[in-house]
């Protein structure tokens, strides 16, 4: 229990600090004194910024930094749970097909030429999501019983379904769509608003808190299902709830953000190596984690050819694979292959 | 305990066909049988994880289907053939596990659930390896490890499957004698599946021995172990004589082609 305050005070510190810096980087530099100046007042802070540099950060980098944050939270959860519940740690937000899902709905609202309006994009790639996720629970769980490994064969089928239909897609869009369809596929954050991160939060943060209430089931879970039971797990109300939850959370961030990779496979791994195997401290942890390394990772992606942006995506999994071989070698996996 | 006229299928053919046993409290019933003859799946319906289509078990007077898992959890604790890790907790935290079905739901363990799990260790005699990795253990250790767990549960019943399978002969006789003393310290009642006729011959009160799905023999070792159920029931033929120090049935392989023995 104090470990689990004393961890997530660490990562409230430092979701704090990036969250600082990412709102400071950008084409216009803002200081981190400015920046604290229209929290705490200018003389606390010893700061102060001009009208124009202030509706920078209050129209633009703010809502990006706070959309940044949730999808990174939302992301490092999602990969938790789906690694320990599929008992598999190559399994990431995106295997359950929810990532296709999500592409095929959001590329379709763009090639009808609806990508302009307001919100239809994102609204497009949720319902892709959970229409994906229904499917796939559907397929899988026509026995009654859910099968994690049925699941994962599933996922990864209609994955593969969906992806050619994309091809398709983008074989047939012109130029000048293919451009923010691409942006899109590798993880886009640069529409973002605050109205965006208000569709996302509120869902996000119960996300959090339902899953969390799990995290000991989670533990147990994997332990096996029998042994889960044996000590007290309703095994199947838990895994269904888990896989629900954990859909509609990679869901609801995937439809404001793209297809932004690594995040949800790395983070997990890192903070698994850093703490240990229990969820009531990965997850709270992971979140802030998560949240960490993409305002970092956004923060980068909007510097590296400044005034123009690369994909987020590209960075996360440019920063991300060197990261974790390295952290690979050092430590040693936390898993133990069964 | 009980069970009554249970039948259970997984799919069209019976794998229990009319079981009824009951365990009294206190008590040590060995359940017997060769591959196959049904013994894991009866500790799945004992356990409350396997549904029977036919005939109830009742756990302390009540069904065990319509008992909540945390419930049948607080009553009843299994210990597994060996654990299965993929993740690396400590033993401190695996026994800590046992406490799951007498937690809230966001619930923390507290003072008193570490203390019992602790004395849990202390009981199985593997307190000195509360900070190790689970998987860094020898398969002894572990399954004492997997006994500590059980008795945090502070569970009434005992549901042993083959917890000996995986052990040499000094770590076998190291785990019997320490159940046996946990069952008189905690007034445990305990039901061992075995595949080693001998060892449960020494500790079993009653033995029930399954064949095909029926019980072929209930009572107490004198009655179930004899040469002409070991022939019918395993098809194998073998001695039983008495054990010469305390008395109870043992029995040794009759190879064929040995004849006499090897002079």
């Amino acid at each position: 229990m104090r470990g689990v305050l004393a961890w997530t005070l660490i990562g409230l510190t430092a979701a704090g600090l990036s969250g600082i810096l990412a709102l400071g980087t950008g084409p216009t530099p803002l200081e981190w004194r400015g920046i604290l100046a229209q929290v705490l007042g200018e003389r606390l802070a010893g700061g102060s910024l001009d009208p124009t540099e202030r509706s920078i950060l209050v129209e633009i980098r703010l809502p990006r930094v706070l959309l940044t944050g949730l999808v990174g939270m939302g992301l490092a959860v999602s990969g938790v749970v789906l690694q320990s519940l599929l008992r598999n740690p190559l399994a990431e937000p995106f295997v359950l097909g929810i990532s296709s899902g999500a592409a095929l709905g959001a590329l379709s609202s763009m090639a009808l030429g609806a990508g302009f309006l307001p919100f239809t994009t994102p609204l497009a790639a949720f319902l892709g999501a959970m229409g994906t996720v229904a499917l796939v629970l559907g397929i899988s769980g026509g026995r009654g019983r859910l099968e994690m490994t049925r699941v994962l064969l599933t996922g990864v089928i209609v994955n593969a379904f969906f992806t050619s239909i994309i091809m398709l897609i983008l074989s047939l869009s012109r130029a000048e769509q293919l451009h923010s369809m691409m942006f899109w596929l590798y993880g886009d954050l640069s529409g973002a608003r605050y109205s965006h991160a208000g569709f996302v939060g509120p869902g996000a943060i119960g996300a959090l808190v339902i899953l969390w209430s799990q995290a000991r089931n989670l533990n147990l879970l994997g332990l096996g299902e029998r042994t889960a039971m044996q000590l007290g797990v309703q095994v199947d109300r838990s895994k269904l709830l888990l896989l629900v939850v954990t859909a509609l959370l990679t869901g609801l961030v995937v439809s404001v953000s793209g297809l932004i990779g690594f995040v949800g496979l790395i983070v997990p791994h890192l903070v698994r190596m850093l703490l240990g195997p229990d969820h009531r401290l990965l997850l709270p942890v992971g979140a802030l984690g998560g949240a960490v390394f993409l305002m970092l990772a956004d923060a980068l992606a909007r510097t590296l050819i400044s005034p123009s942006e690369v994909p987020v995506g590209v960075v996360t999994a440019a920063l991300g694979a060197p990261f974790f071989i390295l952290l690979l070698g050092t430590r040693g996996a936390r898993w133990n292959p069964s | 305990m009980s069970a009554t006229g249970v039948w259970f299928r997984y799919g069209q053919e019976w794998v229990l066909r009319d079981v009824s046993l009951e365990v009294c409290r206190g008590e040590v019933l060995g359940i017997l049988g060769p591959n196959a003859s049904g013994k894991t799946t009866l500790l799945g319906v004992l356990q409350g994880i396997l549904k029977p289509q036919k005939g109830k078990v009742l756990l302390e007077g009540q069904d065990v289907q319509a008992m909540s898992r945390r419930k049948v959890a607080r009553t009843l604790a299994v210990v597994p053939q060996e654990i299965l890790l993929t993740q690396s907790f400590t033993v401190l935290e695996v026994a800590l596990m046992g406490r799951h079905p007498h937690l809230g739901m966001m619930g923390f363990e507290g003072e008193e659930d570490r203390a019992i799990a602790l004395a849990s260790l202390e009981k199985a005699g593997c307190s000195h390896l509360a900070y190790r990795d689970v998987n860094e253990l020898s398969g002894g250790e572990r399954q004492r490890v997997l006994l500590a767990r059980a008795l945090t549960q502070q569970p009434r019943v005992f549901l042993l499957d083959e917890p000996t399978a995986y052990l040499d002969l000094r770590h076998q006789m190291e785990l019997v004698e320490l159940l046996g003393r946990l069952h008189k310290q905690e007034g445990l009642t305990v039901v061992w599946v075995s595949h080693d006729l001998n060892l449960a011959s020494l500790i079993c009160h009653r033995l029930l021995l399954l064949k095909a799905g029926r019980v072929r023999a209930l009572g107490p070792p004198r009655e179930v172990i004899t040469e002409e159920i070991i022939l019918e029931v395993y098809g194998a033929r073998v001695l039983v004589d008495l054990d010469p120090v305390i008395g109870v049935p043992r029995i040794t392989p009759r190879l064929a082609d040995l004849g006499e023995g090897k002079g």
